[in-house]
């Protein structure tokens, strides 16, 4: 089986990092130009992305990092600006099943605090184990754990 | 005994990260208290929930500028 190439690799991980870009910022248009700085800084440091690791971490660690420096950049919330827009634009098709269920279920992720949100899209709708998940985000494993039972209890509450 | 599990290890439980004897333990406590069972059930659904959304975004075509800025690593 010949191996994929680096950069195709790369490009078939590129719909996870707009679900995820889209989850934080909101807009269609401002998570791909979230996602497009992320390839950009990603492409620039590919020497340091090692063989064999797990590149979809390595790709959602940069976006992450760059969604943090753009946020201090523009020093304001990336969900305040887009008064009533949340859940997600497109997040959330309506011609999914079960539409009304998991568009509750993004409007309520969606008025999470960052740091619980982040946890249950990187574990919840992505599927990392928490090791991965603490990796991307530079916090304990544990605290990863007590976010996520803490963030899924809030949901429950919302049913 | 049910309160006593927390919503942590009933997460464990499901993603099936729990060493054997721990995991039957719960297994035990799960078929002697409804009230934790419905508890599991409701956060199975929510994962099931949860691996649904922004299903239709991975199926959007990547647009153009985002393929783009991978131009440079073509040859590698």
């Amino acid at each position: 089986m010949a191996e994929r190439s680096l950069h195709d690799q790369i490009v078939a991980e590129i719909p996870r990092l707009r679900r995820f870009a889209r989850s934080l910022v909101g807009t269609r248009d401002r998570a791909d130009d979230l996602v497009q700085d992320a390839l950009i800084r990603a492409v620039e440091a590919i020497d340091q992305f090692r063989a064999g690791t797990n590149l979809r971490a390595w790709l959602f660690s940069i976006l992450r990092n760059v969604f943090i420096d753009q946020r201090r950049r523009d020093a304001r919330s990336p969900l305040e600006d887009v008064d009533g827009e949340l859940p997600a634009e497109g997040w959330v098709a309506p011609s999914q099943e079960q539409y009304a269920e998991l568009a509750d279920l993004a409007a309520a992720i969606a008025r999470m605090p960052d740091g619980m949100r982040q946890v249950i899209l990187l574990c919840g709708v992505e599927g990392f184990d928490y090791e991965t998940a603490a990796g991307i985000l530079n916090i304990p494993v544990g605290t990863v754990r007590s976010r996520l039972s803490r963030a899924r209890e809030m949901l429950k509450q919302d049913d | 005994m049910s309160q006593s599990i927390g919503t942590d290890v009933l997460l464990d439980y499901l993603e099936n990260r729990l060493e054997p004897a721990r995991r039957a333990e719960i297994a035990a406590a799960l078929q002697a208290d409804p009230d934790l069972c419905q508890r599991l059930d409701v956060l199975r659904q929510q994962s099931d929930r949860l691996g649904k959304l922004g299903e239709s975004v991975l199926k959007e075509p990547i647009p153009e500028k985002l393929l783009a800025a991978l131009d440079k690593l073509k040859c590698r």
